[in-house]
């Protein structure tokens, strides 16, 4: 997600090829080619500018409505719907981001898949990737990438991935998923919509509410206080009640794809691939 | 030899027009030299054709007054067609075409979002005090939407 004002002109993009096997978009203002991944200007008047980025989330709809209730929805294009993949069940694989991670089986001293999912981090200068299978195994994934402590939190949902700096003012702190989950998430589900569908577009696949309950991300203990954090990065209960971890930009990516634009990442091994 | 100048105007321009398609295709690398050469030409493309075409039209029509051979004057069909199809190719993005762009994004409220499920990922973005969610199974067909958000604008890309 790119802000697209550059030099005070205001773009609009369209697609107009594939460079790496990643997407080139052209700008209609100056017909400029820009590299969808990097946000970098590859080819035309704006070569060499860069898109500024725009932070988001990529996270499941129950988790951003609660902590958004009044968000706007993309709808789409009715005429389009049936090609969109929506209303999917836990579990089900969704264009491009899985609904359940893939079994992939990592074994010591094997490559990533290229179709492996990650989450990359870039980080004063390094990157790393870490495969999304073990992040799910493992959540919460403390590491340090380029000297900062950082978490990595896949949410309740299995679905949701978002990176926090560890450090809070001069401490750095350890999480660890508390004893009782169900306890301490703290939030009764919400209601799903009710409300009748925009014409032509379908209802989703209804589980029972118990199923899915439109739930928040869960909790994550510090180690060092005992607070309680939710998965918005905020101390919902403890002596650090109140306070905010900061946010890191993650991107959930395949690994052919992450890796072709950070040649020299690192890969997360979770100690189980040694290095 | 004069005759044959129609012919290879429209080789030209059939070579102009695919070139940008056969390098961009998208299970290989492409280097920096064939991004160049595929920007020239889509930038310059509908021009080049639009002269290949004129040229074309007016050398061929000299042609058919000059041969005496039916099937001779009939052939010149093929180079006129060849490059009306490449004028026409050169002012097409076939990206556009192959995945529907959403020039007018509509929104809804999230109680009315019922076409999503809990499960489904969305790209959420907030700016200000306002909020949008874009579902992964939506731009994921699309690929790109210009939108904007408490005024700023964005696209979003996927």
């Amino acid at each position: 997600m790119w802000r697209s004002s550059v030099d005070g002109i205001e773009l609009t993009f369209q697609l107009v090829g594939i460079n790496n096997q990643n997407f080139v978009m052209a700008d209609r203002q100056t017909g400029t080619w820009w590299q969808q991944v990097t946000g970098e200007a590859i080819r035309g008047p704006l070569a060499g500018k860069r898109l500024e980025p725009l932070p988001w989330d990529e996270v499941g709809f129950a988790i951003w409505r609660r902590e958004h209730p009044r968000t706007q929805v993309l709808a789409g294009d009715p005429q389009h719907h049936d090609s969109y993949r929506l209303g999917l069940e836990a579990g089900d694989d969704s264009a491009g981001s899985r609904g359940s991670f893939p079994t992939l089986g990592l074994a010591a001293g094997t490559a990533l898949p290229e179709e492996a999912l990650i989450v990359g981090v870039e980080l004063g200068g390094s990157a790393k990737a870490y495969p999304l299978e073990l992040l799910a195994e493992q959540t919460p994934v403390g590491d340090t990438l380029s000297g900062e402590p950082l978490l990595l939190w896949v949410a309740e949902d299995g679905l949701s991935v978002r990176g926090f700096s560890r450090r809070l003012d001069d401490r750095v702190l350890d999480f660890v998923r508390p004893a009782d989950d169900r306890a301490l998430s703290g939030a009764e589900p919400i209601e799903p919509p009710t409300t009748a569908p925009l014409e032509g577009m379908p209802h989703a696949a209804r589980d029972s509410p118990e199923a899915t309950p439109w739930r928040a991300g869960g909790t994550l203990i510090d180690a060092q206080t005992g607070s309680t954090w939710s998965f918005s990065g905020e101390a919902i209960s403890g002596p650090l009640a109140g306070r905010r971890l900061e946010r890191l930009r993650v991107l959930k990516d395949y690994w052919f794809d992450w890796q072709a634009y950070n040649p020299r990442t690192a890969i997360y091994s979770g100690g189980r691939l040694g290095g | 030899m004069f005759h044959a100048i129609p012919y290879i105007l429209s080789l030209i321009a059939a070579i102009c027009a695919a070139l940008p398609v056969l390098l961009l295709e998208p299970s290989r690398t492409q280097s920096a030299g064939e991004i160049r050469l595929v920007h020239l030409l889509v930038t310059w493309n509908p021009a080049i054709t639009a002269i290949l075409l004129a040229l074309g039209l007016v050398l061929a029509a000299r042609s058919f007054f000059r041969l005496e051979n039916r099937a001779a004057r009939a052939a010149l069909l093929i180079p006129v067609a060849v490059l009306g199809l490449g004028t026409y190719a050169a002012r097409v993005n076939v990206f556009e075409k192959m995945f529907a762009p959403l020039p007018d994004p509509g929104f809804v409220a999230a109680h009315q979002a019922d076409f999503l499920s809990p499960h489904d990922l969305v790209l959420g973005v907030s700016l200000g005090d306002e909020s949008k969610a874009y579902p992964v199974g939506i731009v994921a067909y699309h690929h790109i939407v210009n939108d904007r958000l408490s005024d700023e604008p964005f696209v979003v890309t996927y």
